[in-house]
């Protein structure tokens, strides 16, 4: 039971205790008392103890300031920006003692799963463990800010919003930190079983739990109960190393009855469920003070020395700010083996295996490596009157300590967000801009990428090549926009490695253009992919020597070695056909140069291409002859309408089916390039109805992907794309030949008028749907009609058709279904229906659409129409 | 390994690892009686138990004493034989060397900066201390039992501080503006805090030149905010406050906000509405926290937070704020938004709700609730 006192009658009571002296012995330690931090206390009164700089009272607000929030103002900012943000998803993981719920925040996207259809990697950091510790909430809200409101950069934060699962834990202890709030300047002296004079308890210095504890801090029979957070966990619970743990349940680091014994410790399990457990890389447990990271380590060295190349990342990123803190911590050799007091960090490093460690923030704590810093408030101009000032960052203080390490923290998800590697090369020729040869690596599953190639034509030597490479992740750091190094990182970071061998003959290769980061959005190879920094470009040639020739005159085929680090230093992965993974506490399928699995990454030697040592004819560049409708012969059923329009532009309809085998299409606008058409957007329009109803207010156009289409030569080519987190890629063969469009030397054969009509048609009043035509060569017409339903639902008919007395018949209009898009694309479930009839009377001033459906639902109708594209050859003027 | 700052240190401290977890396990069951008989334990196996042992059971006074009447006589040799004779004392144990040369450093707090020699002060800022004891929160590392170093350097930063109190106090006697000018200049926290101290002590009426000369000079230096609220509100400048709270920013300004609730609660409306109204997000989200209190339940304060709901800056600290509104009619309202399709208003009402529903308390509030296991 509880005895009440007043604040008064406590005060009255320390009249009558003797002067007290920090450095008195045990016995000499003076009675219970409540006691306030003030400023100074040049009278040495005994109510008051001196902080040397104001002390910080909370603010209930959610906007950060210089200063600190309650806990109420830091629940609002996450709740808020969970609810306004697409990038903070709230889960309560668990209650503390009290009943309150623990929240913990996955950072990034909805799903868990990157562009690439993978399970995204994930990293916890955990929060307010240690009540009195404010600077720990106030840094991991800062990260989690970071990512919330941080600007869309398309570099880090992008990429960590879309590729990782950030999960984070701002308040672990929540009833400690409402007690350590309720009374912001006021703790008892006198009262701890160990050091009575020197540490203060309850109230503004609560470390524990508040397991046996009111919250009414003038009841004193409990003020110093509750349980060590941090030292509740296995598995070296009750291990007293050094006095660091104690079954005293006065005792400030009270380890609990049992291991987890308390329910917030319970519930970073729950939060590691989040990642979930089995893409867990990173666990950070912030703390202050001391300005160090402290760690264990268990028998598995490898996960030490990647604790250790984390903790590196972490230390001298931070120290490259102005005026940068050192975060100091001990090299591995330094540390026992299988040793620990019951932390959560040695929790996560023994049970789940991965980078673990308790960031003491600042400030330093009068260490010889943080010299010359005094250590405590004296860093900052304090007085140095308290040993136990470092637990209390004055305001002035607070907001750069938490923006500064929110960004280091992102850096260290970044890097073990995982080894980059090549996803794609291109090489393009440099003279004609033509793609010559083309490597992907695309994931068939979590452990493994199949690897897809085309070369086009055989290199040539003392010929000018662009090679572009596609990294899976931003590769160098920015500063101001521009390329920089990493900060605190050695320059070896920014440098790539490009060597060609045939067989183990090494070719001369002259770099003409120093390897660049890209930095604008564009496709190959002008421009990066999904991020800045995820593509580089160089210009290469293979020289014309004797060692070249030599070496080149078997069959001509070499491999290129690629090698490069990520901006923390992280290698290559030198085989791009197995999905890097963390397990076990070391890296997965991260092969070295000699394929071995391993930790250190290597050269990328997978792109093997043959060169020719006889003069090639000029690559195939497009022509508007390429405009035609083309398919995948494995793929009957599905294909694309393309139009070639003047000034390098083109149009793409593409005509296929959603994941139910229902008709879909999508439409996009691109450019000629080389032997390329780029589709940088790929559009799904939504909105729109069959019939009289079509409202085309209604209609929406959705990015959702990108499309490359490139030739080699007017009948064949291949296209790849990328929708959502799925990516895929098909052959083409050409089905029609456009009338007047000749692909190759021009074929002279007559042109009709009608092949003006050639293109796009439309009703103005119904923007949203429409038809493209073809006159053929053989004086037919082929129409594709991309509209909808009367429900709404995306539908595509077409027909061949014939000019009939000036008007264009089409008598048998059909319609599709059954094979599903992507990968599980299935030509024998199509299934072929009539759809009924279309008429069209075209003229170069527009024209007219009358249908007439079989199908349920369509009915008859007419559509005024106008053309909304000619064809780069026979056009209307 | 690479060299950093300091790590070779790092290592140092670190390298008895092993051999301190085998140690430190033996030295826990030496009798604490045997204390004084035991040989000097290393420096890196003391306990903060045992330290505090053997210091209590030295007598530190007359070191202490000697220390200190020798820089009262300014016997710069004499004391820097002392303080070295007292650092290598064999009589005694390393935290009873350690605890009376902290305890000599914080007596010097009692004298002016020009009494203490420089090089005694160069000492103790240099002062390795041969008492470490375990981290709270890893045995293998190490602190200071006690941080003279810091407490030297808190020494000088109080010095600091009251020559900047008394030069400010004699630039004041001058005119506002000088003092205004040494803010500026100076960005030591302790000069800085003893231009606020000397501040402090004028005369309202002076206070309130100084109000008016930040009034003026603040558009161009927003970091006068601290010294102009402070003066705003010795002076009770309302204008100045205003400026202060609608475009201060920086440490201190919570406080100054808290103050004027505090002082003007007359005004305290009116102090909200022009914050609100300033387009400066900080203060207006500080000005919501410290002001509302004051005028919570009026009907002119319900309304305009209830319009800044929807506020992409503004609207959480609006939300937080009327969540603890004593206005039925301001509970209605929430409930009609959040029900709304005015999509960032909605929202915060909805916010609103939750954090009521959820009972958070603002600081002070207290429970007699037991938590049980």
């Amino acid at each position: 039971m509880s005895r009440s006192l007043s604040l008064i009658t406590v005060a009255l009571c320390l009249l009558a205790a003797g002067l007290t002296s920090p450095l008195r012995g045990q016995a000499q330690f003076s009675p219970t008392r409540l006691v306030e931090w003030v400023e100074n206390n040049p009278t040495g009164a005994l109510d008051r103890i001196a902080l040397g700089y104001p002390a910080p009272i909370p603010v209930d607000t959610p906007l950060p300031f210089d200063g600190f929030r309650t806990y109420a103002g830091l629940r609002a900012r996450h709740m808020d920006l969970a609810a306004s943000t697409p990038w903070v998803h709230g889960d309560i993981v668990g209650q503390t003692r009290a009943g309150r719920e623990i929240w913990a925040y996955r950072l990034g996207d909805e799903d868990r799963t990157t562009r690439w259809g993978l399970p995204e990697p994930a990293t916890l950091t955990n929060g307010g463990i240690h009540a009195r510790e404010w600077q720990s909430p106030e840094v991991v809200t800062g990260v989690l800010e970071r990512l919330a409101t941080g600007p869309s950069d398309q570099h880090l934060l992008d990429y960590l919003r879309n590729e990782v699962n950030m999960v984070v834990i701002p308040v672990h202890n929540v009833d400690g930190f409402l007690q350590t709030q309720r009374t912001p300047t006021l703790n008892y002296l006198g009262a701890d079983p160990t050091f009575p004079d020197f540490w203060p308890r309850d109230g503004r210095m609560r470390r524990k739990n508040m397991l046996g504890v009111d919250e009414n801090l003038f009841s004193v029979d409990d003020h110093l109960g509750g349980v060590d957070l941090n030292r509740n966990n296995p598995p070296y619970w009750d291990t007293t190393n050094g006095g660091s743990s104690s079954d005293d349940v006065r005792s400030l680091i009270h380890h609990g009855a049992q291991p987890q014994s308390e329910p917030e410790a319970r519930a970073l399990d729950a939060a590691a469920v989040l990642g979930p457990v089995s893409q867990l890389r990173l666990y950070t447990d912030v703390h202050s003070f001391s300005m160090v990271h402290f760690w264990t380590r268990t028998d598995n060295e490898r996960l030490a020395v990647q604790t250790e190349q984390v903790l590196d990342t972490f230390t001298d990123h931070h120290l490259a700010f102005p005026a940068g803190k050192f975060y100091a911590f001990a090299d591995r050799n330094s540390i026992a083996r299988n040793q620990g007091i019951g932390t959560t960090d040695e929790y996560f490093t023994a049970v789940y295996q991965v980078p673990s460690w308790t960031l003491e923030v600042e400030p330093s704590n009068g260490q010889d490596f943080h010299a010359p810093l005094p250590g405590g408030g004296a860093d900052y101009g304090g007085f140095g009157v308290n040993g136990h000032d470092g637990f209390i960052l004055p305001e002035s203080q607070i907001r750069r300590v938490r923006e500064q390490l929110a960004e280091t923290f992102t850096t260290v998800y970044y890097r073990q967000a995982g080894p980059p590697h090549i996803q794609s090369v291109r090489i393009f020729d440099a003279q004609t801009g033509a793609l010559v040869a083309s490597q992907d690596w695309d994931p068939v599953n979590a452990q493994q990428r199949e690897r897809h190639f085309e070369q086009l034509q055989p290199l040539e030597l003392a010929r000018d090549y662009v090679l572009w490479l596609g990294f899976s992740k931003p590769m160098r750091w920015l500063d101001g926009g521009e390329v920089a190094r990493f900060p605190g990182a050695d320059s070896t970071t920014v440098t790539t490695t490009i060597q060609a061998l045939a067989g183990t003959r090494a070719l001369e290769l002259s770099i003409d253009e120093e390897t660049t980061a890209l930095l604008d959005p564009a496709p190959a190879p002008e421009g990066y992919r999904f991020y800045r920094t995820d593509a580089f470009r160089t210009t290469f040639r293979l020289r014309s020597t004797s060692n070249n020739r030599e070496a080149l005159s078997e069959d001509g085929t070499f491999s290129l070695r690629l090698f490069t680090r990520d901006m923390t230093g992280l290698a290559i992965d030198a085989d791009p056909a197995t999905v890097a993974g963390w397990a076990d506490g070391h890296w997965v399928r991260y092969e070295d140069s000699n394929g071995n699995p391993g930790d250190r990454g290597g050269t990328d030697e997978s792109l093997t291409l043959t060169a020719s040592l006889t003069t090639q004819p000029a690559p195939f560049t497009l022509e508007p002859g390429i405009a035609a409708a083309w398919f995948d012969p494995n793929r009957n059923g599905e294909g694309f309408i393309i139009e070639i329009l003047p000034g390098a532009q083109a149009v793409l309809y593409w005509f296929t089916y959603n994941e139910n085998g229902e008709q879909d299409w999508l439409i996009a606008q691109g450019t000629l390039s080389g032997n390329q058409l780029r589709f940088p957007e790929l559009l799904r329009v939504s909105g729109g109805v069959f019939g009289p109803g079509f409202d085309p207010d209604a209609v929406t156009r959705e990015i959702v992907g990108d499309a490359t289409f490139s030739w080699s030569s007017c009948s064949t080519g291949f296209m790849d794309w990328h929708i959502g987190n799925e990516r895929g890629r098909q052959a083409l063969d050409r089905l029609t030949n456009i009338q007047g469009l000749d692909c190759g030397p021009p074929l002279g054969r007559p042109i009709r008028q009608e092949a003006q009509y050639s293109g796009a048609w439309f009703d103005p009043t119904r923007s949203g749907e429409g038809y493209t035509l073809q006159i053929l060569e053989d004086n037919s017409a082929l129409v594709y009609w991309f509209s909808f339903d009367p429900a709404g639902e995306r539908r595509w008919f077409f027909g061949a058709g014939t000019l009939v007395d000036g008007t264009w018949v089409f008598p048998e209009m059909n319609t599709t279904r059954g094979p599903v898009f992507g990968e599980e694309f299935d030509p024998d479930a199509l299934e072929l229906q009539n759809w009924g009839r279309l008429e069209m009377d075209l003229s170069c001033d527009g024209g007219e659409a009358r249908y007439e459906s079989t199908e349920s639902g369509f009915g008859s109708g007419v559509l005024s129409l106008v053309q909304l594209t000619n064809m780069d050859g026979p056009a209307c003027p | 390994m690479r060299t950093r700052p300091g790590r070779a240190g790092l290592s140092r401290a670190l390298a008895f690892v092993r051999r301190s977890i085998r140690q430190l396990g033996m030295l826990a069951l030496i009798p604490l009686l045997a204390i004084a008989e035991t040989p000097p334990p290393d420096p890196d196996r003391w306990t903060r138990e045992l330290a505090s042992i053997a210091i209590g059971r030295t007598e530190l006074g007359p070191t202490v004493r000697a220390l200190y009447d020798l820089t009262l006589v300014q016997d710069e040799a004499g004391l820097l034989e002392l303080l070295e004779t007292t650092r290598q004392r064999p009589d005694w144990l390393a935290p009873a060397r350690d605890a009376a040369i902290f305890q000599y450093t914080r007596s010097l707090a009692r004298l002016p900066a020009d009494a203490v020699p420089t090089v005694a002060l160069d000492y103790l800022r240099r002062f390795e201390p041969q008492t470490m004891v375990p981290h709270h929160d890893h045995p293998y590392s190490r602190v200071p039992l006690l941080n003279i170093r810091a407490a030297a350097q808190g020494l000088e930063h109080g010095w600091l501080r009251q020559e900047a109190a008394l030069e400010g106090l004699a630039l004041l006697a001058q005119s506002p503006g000088g003092l205004i000018d040494a803010y500026l200049i100076e960005t030591h926290p302790a000069i800085r805090a003893g231009y606020l101290d000397a501040l402090a002590q004028v005369h309202p009426a002076r206070a309130a030149q100084v109000s008016r000369a930040s009034l003026e000079r603040f558009e161009q230096a927003p970091e006068l905010s601290r010294l102009a609220g402070e003066a705003a509100l010795l002076a009770g400048d309302l204008a100045t406050l205003q400026a202060v709270m609608t475009k201060g920013s920086g440490p201190g300004l919570a406080q100054i906000i808290s103050g004027a609730a505090a002082q003007q609660s007359d005004a305290a409306l009116t102090l909200l509405q022009s914050a609100l109204n300033s387009g400066a997000a900080e203060p207006a989200a500080l000005a919501i926290a410290q002001l509302y209190p004051v005028v919570a339940g009026i009907p002119d304060a319900e309304a305009a937070l209830l319009t800044r709901l929807g506020d992409a800056q503004l609207g959480s600290a609006a939300a937080l704020a009327l969540a603890q509104s004593p206005s039925r009619d301001t509970q209605q309202a929430l409930e009609a938004l959040a029900a709304s399709t005015d999509r960032p208003a909605a929202r915060r009402a909805r916010l609103a709700l939750d954090l009521q529903a959820q009972g958070l308390q603002r600081p002070g509030a207290m429970d007699d609730k037991a938590i049980t296991p």
